[in-house]
């Protein structure tokens, strides 16, 4: 089949959560108070998983039809409204025409079964997490809003419609990091991902501009071949151009600056640690597998462009691999169990940048759907800890779990194992696949491949740390007293006193204490998640890459390679694991009492322990440079300039109309003779100031 | 070309002959019995001199008005008629039916003004004036003009006509 | 004979309109005779009539033909059949406002619905016309009806002497516009607009001149466009609100689409009327927004934003003129038509919408028509005071609003036809603007309310609906003006 039916099922897909999001906005609060408060949250919730799962039914749908259809694209247009079977128009103004138009391919289709399936099992979790929250209705309506924006942004056939989502989802992060607004900390947080996140906006906003200006169309593809990823493998720009490296410099660079800032790229990464304000199961999906992820979706939507300059490769290389191992540094330092899971997303993320830019846009991919699946389960476990430890975040608070939350615990060291990269489970065939990849560009691909092994090395130590500290050290916290006081500042990391998940779970059993294991609803996700951790990677192995073939008609060919075999690099990367692992294990072995490597005297004195504590001083530099400095040049402007210079302006312009505005309404006067007269006058005039025209007109 | 105009200007001729010879005629024929009434001009029965401000009953403006509206619309029989006589078979059932679409909707305002009560000119039926009368085929008050309280007809003119208009008027006024 | 048009054709073709005078006529009898208890009955049957009527002009609309009737005294192409549309909704949303504000008052005569109906059938005859007879006919069929709706509310003084104003200018205008026909007949020895395309040029007479002058002042009145416009902020303020809503919205949607068919028809000598449309265009923002500045009447006010909104319609026809001067003017004028008529349905939405909440509001017992009776709404009538930001919002151009996409279509065509003092005096003119709108959104959010806040509105279903409405479409297609650009881009 060249054709793919199932397609115009596609609306469904964004359909159904923007339903959820429509229904709980108007009526989800309502049914909660009507309904009772077990029986309405069920209902929300349920509802809210229930959709979630439907479009990820969809999807599956679609899927299938995929993998049966033949041709080189294994492409499909449809509309993003449901039950329509053309793309409606959006904007249609002399050519500058952009639709609501769903692009069906490998790619959408995958990140959409990502979306919804690790979605849904969010969904589920968060059933039992939020559980207790009153405002449960806002928070289940802003996960439909994020997960339908979400799928907008992956599904959408051209770039505008795409940004659409790309902020859409931006704004759901803002709104559910601060969902605890009442905490001004909170509320903080938010604001600073959503700024930093503009940053990045501006660059993908002037991309998109660019676009236009040089291809004259959105659409990335389209069935007649005019969309400008169609020019772009064509090697055409607009009015017949030839689509050079400049152009793809040009739009590439622009691009990725929009992705540094969704994805969390340096400098633009200082948003996600504090991100992490927001309820765990919103770091599960938003902040760790699906949103921060969109920046290399969208990379590798337009590999078309990318590869074809060599500069944006390289630069996307550099960025990534320096994220990555920048991150796994501060990750070692920290003390909160969700921030060192944050900075491990920012250098996970940096390998699947790393990737991209190798050209291996398919191995970016890969990681980003096991990252997926680990990360996920990582946050959810971290979650079911927390939960478990009434808001405990500290992880010099905790320690000896490993008896008391046996599933929470099992399923974390499946996680564990994924992540540090340890064959054959899911993280092990993604990193390698990258790493691989990354030896292959240009001449330095081995000094990239290095600093890769050493954050691979880097990211099993601090992952063992986590799991020590957490799991098998000595218990460090006082399980009677568990539960007993409220969830104060004493029980918060000193260094980033950020607000946490405090206040849901707590109300919700105000007199149970000690250890409790989470409720089924959280188990379940989590055993699920554990086995893809386990299992995923099968679906990409150099045996039968079952995984990148499928990706293939979505992302442009490169010249990317392999620089080192694959024997060779699974050894390698199996070393450096084993290395970071053994390291952790011999140093924390030693020092199961106190869990802690460094007292806090030889901590305070060492400079290469304060350095990555102190977030490498990035976000103070910018809190410095911007908020401060920045602020008093603002202060300073509006005090002088402003309300000086510009009010003034402002002021008698306003006076002057003002003033001529009094003087002709006198015309007015209300007598009928005095309009007729003022017509006359206008006809009179009219009738001479053309004829005197025609009169030139005629002359000539 | 000028002889084409020559029974216009004969009949403008007989006309003016008429019209003078009638004036002149009953100057000469007529008895003469001047009296203040009969010496003041002569204006459709309004009182001729006074302020041009006089306010009479808005009824007379209504009748005109709904008269001036059914008259010009009856104009447009005539044509229709003359085409109609020379149509063809065929076509000539269309023409009627299209004429009775015409006429439909004159009746349709015919009897929307009739129901609302526009004809009903005295005051009993004026008080439910903005519900329709049904009563259409009952028994009429003697139609009134306006004038019949004010008893005579004053000549002393100018002051006295322009004092108050009578409570009567003044009422049919604000229809 | 079969296969040739006939009258069913024709008749066929104006379906909708034949439904409009049918629904009138049973309403004028039905309620003098049948359930004149029944005050409810009118509106709901005005509003299945509409409706019916809508549906098949959208039917029509779909399955659109183009076709002439009538002998080519109608041309019933996309532009007749969307401004239909227009005036369909637009009187949709009045007899809901109407609904409300007449039992509020008092008013609930009958005649008003048919009166209504019969006016938005003149109005979507002046947009069908091909003829500039069928054109005046249609505008004094919309003009009467008006002229009496000005004066529904005999009691009130301030309401008949709107209806008398508009009555003598408006036949004191249409004089000048019959005179324009006339001129140009004799120029050209025809009335038809599509004859007088082709005709024009080789036409060129003081005649001709002339009468094209005395044709854009007759239109010019109706559109309420600088100096012809000073019966509009008398006639809105006194009028009953319901009406100067529905006026606000219809009259100048019947007044532009048959400039637009007038002057596309005379794009052939754009050279000798430009000039005048342009310095009309200029007067007309300039002063439309310059006087709004100092109004304290919310009806007043929106009276001149009116004008200064046909001041920006202006400059679409203006565009219109480079029509003919080759592919890119082509262009402009293309987008100069689809534009104008996508900001004519947001202007009758966003202005329908503002008096609807006039409206909405004066059922606590009191007028509301004063800046003043707006202070500090959002404290204790939130709902309505937001709609009422949005509508401001829109009106003012400001996105993600419908006005914003109608303005800058306009702009956008003004710019690529050349028309770039214009698109600079209406931008200039845009900030202006902003001043006014905004001063509402002012009052209403940021100041405190002077007394105690009074009795919440009643809930009222028929102003209700039609402000959610005009709102949701302000709204929508502000954000997907696709959907509307599917209708209006028929119109090429």
């Amino acid at each position: 089949m060249h054709e793919l039916p199932s397609a115009n099922l596609v609306g469904l897909i964004t359909g159904l959560p923007l339903l959820g999001f429509l229904f709980h906005a108007f009526f989800g609060k309502l049914i909660i108070t009507r309904m009772g408060n077990a029986v309405g949250k069920r209902v929300v919730g349920g509802l809210a998983t229930a959709l979630v799962f439907a479009s990820f039914g969809v999807s599956l749908i679609i899927f299938s039809g995929l993998l049966s259809m033949e041709g080189e694209h294994k492409r499909a247009f449809a509309s993003l409204i449901p039950f329509l079977s053309k793309p409606v128009a959006w904007i249609d103004i002399a050519g500058f025409k952009a639709n609501f138009g769903a692009l069906v391919d490998p790619l959408s289709i995958l990140m959409c079964l990502i979306v919804t399936g690790i979605g849904g099992l969010i969904h589920l979790y968060a059933t039992g997490y939020m559980a207790a929250d009153k405002d449960y209705a806002r928070f289940f309506t802003y996960m439909n809003l994020f997960i339908f924006f979400m799928l907008v942004l992956v599904l959408a056939d051209n770039i505008l419609l795409m940004f659409v989502g790309w902020e859409g989802v931006g704004l759901c992060s803002y709104l559910l990091i601060s969902f605890w607004y009442e905490d001004t900390e909170n509320s903080k947080a938010g604001n600073k991902a959503f700024i930093v996140n503009r940053v990045g906006d501006v660059g993908y906003a002037l991309g998109i501009m660019a676009i236009f200006a040089f291809f004259g169309t959105l659409t990335f593809y389209t069935a007649d071949g005019k969309g400008f990823l169609d020019a772009a493998i064509a090697g055409k720009a607009a009015n017949g151009a030839d689509f050079t490296a400049e152009i793809a410099l040009v739009i590439g660079l622009l691009l990725f600056v929009g992705a540094c800032g969704k994805s969390a790229q340096f400098p633009l990464h200082v948003w996600l640690p504090d991100a992490m304000a927001g309820p765990t199961p919103v770091s599960a999906l938003i902040h760790a597998a699906t949103m921060v992820t969109a920046g290399v979706v969208m990379l590798t939507r337009m590999s078309p462009i990318i590869v074809k300059s060599e500069t944006v490769l390289l630069v996307v290389a550099v960025v990534g691999l320096f994220t990555a191992i920048f991150a796994a540094t501060i990750a070692l330092t920290q003390n909160d169990i969700k921030k060192v899971l944050a900075y491990s997303t920012v250098s996970q993320l940096g390998y699947m940048f790393l990737g991209c830019g190798a050209g291996a846009f398919g191995a970016g991919m890969f990681h980003v759907t096991t990252h997926a699946f680990f990360k996920a389960l990582l946050f959810l476990g971290a979650g079911s800890v927390i939960h478990a430890l009434h808001h405990e975040q500290d992880m010099r608070r905790m320690g000896g779990l490993s008896k008391k939350i046996k599933v929470t615990y099992l399923t974390m060291l499946a996680g564990w194992v994924a992540i540090c990269g340890i064959p054959p489970f899911a993280g092990f065939w993604s990193k390698d696949e990258i790493l691989g990849y990354a030896a292959g560009i240009h001449s330095f691909g081995m000094l990239i491949y290095a600093v890769g092994l050493i954050t691979a090395a880097l990211t099993a130590f601090y992952m063992s740390r986590l799991m020590w500290k957490t799991f098998w050290s000595d218990q460090r916290f006082d399980e009677a007293a568990l539960g007993a006081h409220g969830h104060g500042g004493d029980s918060h990391d000193a260094l980033h006193d950020h607000g946490n998940d405090a206040h849901s779970v707590h109300d919700a059993q105000p007199h149970s204490s000690g250890v409790k294991e989470s409720p089924p609803s959280m188990l379940v996700p989590l055993v699920i998640l554990a086995a893809l951790s386990v299992v995923g990677g099968f679906i990409g192995t150099p045996f039968n890459n079952f995984f990148e073939h499928f990706l293939e008609p979505s992302i442009a060919r490169s010249e990317a390679h392999h620089g080192v075999s694959f024997l060779t690099g699974a050894a390698l990367g199996t070393i450096a694991a084993a290395i970071g692992i053994a390291l952790a294990y011999t140093l924390y072995a030693k020092r199961r009492a106190t869990g802690e490597l460094l007292t806090e005297a030889q901590k305070a004195g060492n400079l290469l322990y304060q350095a990555p504590a102190n977030l490498w001083y990035v976000d103070r530099f910018f809190y410095d440079l911007f908020v401060i400095r920045g602020g008093n040049i603002a202060v300073a402007l509006w005090r002088v300039v402003d309300q000086n210079i510009i009010d003034g302006l402002v002021n008698a312009v306003a006076g002057i109309t003002g003033l001529f505005s009094e003087l002709f309404r006198r015309l007015q006067t209300g007598y009928i003779r005095a309009y007729a007269l003022s017509m006359l006058t206008g006809v009179v005039l009219v009738v001479i100031a053309l004829l005197w025209s025609a009169m030139r007109t005629m002359g000539k | 070309m000028l002889n084409d105009y020559l029974p216009v200007l004969v009949m403008m001729a007989v006309a003016t002959v008429i019209a003078v010879g009638m004036v002149v005629g009953s100057y000469l024929l007529g008895p003469k019995k001047p009296s203040r009434f009969k010496q003041s001009s002569y204006e459709c029965g309004m009182t001729p001199v006074g302020t041009a401000r006089e306010r009479f009953p808005i009824k007379f403006y209504l009748i005109a008005m709904l008269f001036i509206i059914f008259d010009i619309e009856t104009i447009f029989l005539y044509p229709w008629a003359v085409t109609f006589a020379g149509s063809e078979r065929a076509v000539k059932l269309f023409n009627l039916a299209e004429m009775a679409i015409f006429v439909g909707i004159l009746f349709v305002g015919y009897f929307y003004i009739l129901w609302k009560g526009a004809f009903d000119w005295d005051e009993g039926q004026r008080e439910d004036a903005e519900q329709p009368s049904r009563k259409i085929f009952e028994p009429r008050a003697p139609i009134r003009f306006g004038n019949e309280s004010s008893g005579e007809v004053r000549l002393k003119a100018a002051a006295d006509v322009s004092s108050s208009p009578t409570e009567e008027s003044s009422r049919l006024t604000h229809v | 004979m079969p296969g040739s048009p006939t009258i069913w054709d024709d008749l066929t073709l104006i379906l909708p309109l034949i439904v409009l005078w049918i629904t009138s006529f049973v309403l004028l009898l039905g309620d003098v005779v049948v359930w004149k208890k029944n005050r409810d009955l009118n509106p709901i049957l005005a509003i299945v009539g509409t409706l019916i009527a809508l549906g098949i002009a959208v039917y029509q609309t779909i399955s659109l033909t183009g076709d002439k009737a009538f002998a080519r005294s109608l041309n019933m192409d996309a532009l007749a059949q969307v401004s239909m549309i227009a005036l369909l909704v637009t009187g949709l949303l009045a007899i809901l406002l109407a609904w409300t504000y007449l039992k509020n008052r008092g008013l609930e005569r009958g005649e008003y619905y048919p009166l209504m109906l019969l006016s938005v059938s003149g109005a979507a005859l002046m947009g069908a016309a091909n003829d500039l007879i069928v054109l005046f006919i249609g505008l004094e069929i919309l003009s009467f009806a008006l002229y009496v709706m000005a004066g529904f509310s005999r009691s009130d003084i301030r309401s008949e002497e709107a209806s008398i104003k508009y009555f003598l200018l408006g036949a004191f205008a249409s004089a000048f516009l019959l005179y324009g026909i006339a001129l140009v007949y004799g120029a050209t020895q025809t009335t038809q607009l599509s004859e007088l395309a082709s005709r024009v040029h080789s036409a060129q007479t003081p005649m001709l001149v002339a009468g094209i002058g005395l044709l854009i002042v007759g239109l010019g009145f109706k559109a309420a466009v600088i100096p012809f416009h000073q019966w509009t902020p008398d006639v809105y303020e006194g009028a009953p609100t319901s009406v100067t809503a529905y006026m606000a919205g219809a009259a100048k949607i019947a007044a532009f689409v048959a400039m637009l068919r007038v002057f596309d028809s005379l794009a052939p000598v754009s050279s000798v009327w430009l000039g005048a449309i342009q310095a009309l265009a200029v007067l007309t923002m300039v002063f439309g927004n310059l006087l709004a500045i100092a109004q304290t009447n919310v009806k007043r006010m929106l009276a001149y934003s009116s004008i200064a909104h046909a001041g920006y319609l202006m400059v679409a026809i203006a565009t219109l003129a480079h029509r003919l001067d080759g592919p890119r003017g082509a262009q402009a004028g293309e987008l100069a038509m689809t534009g104008s008529l996508f900001y004519l349905f947001a202007y009758t939405f966003m202005t329908l919408g503002a008096f609807g909440v006039l409206i909405y509001l004066s059922n606590r017992g009191k007028d509301y028509q004063q800046i003043e009776d707006l202070r500090g709404l959002v404290r204790h009538d939130p709902r309505t005071a937001y709609a009422m930001l949005f509508f401001m919002l829109s009106l003012g151009g400001i996105p993600p609003t419908m006005g914003f996409m109608g303005k800058w279509q306009i702009f956008y065509a003004a710019l690529s036809g050349g028309e770039i003092m214009l698109a600079i005096v209406m931008a200039l003119t845009s900030v202006m603007a902003a001043f006014y709108y905004l001063k509402i959104v002012y009052v209403m959010c940021f100041e405190e309310p002077r007394e105690a806040a009074p009795a919440p509105a009643q809930f009222s279903f028929g102003a209700s609906l039609s402000v959610l409405l005009s709102a949701a479409a302000t709204i929508l297609f502000g954000i997907m003006p696709g959907l509307l650009y599917t209708l209006t881009g028929l119109v090429r």
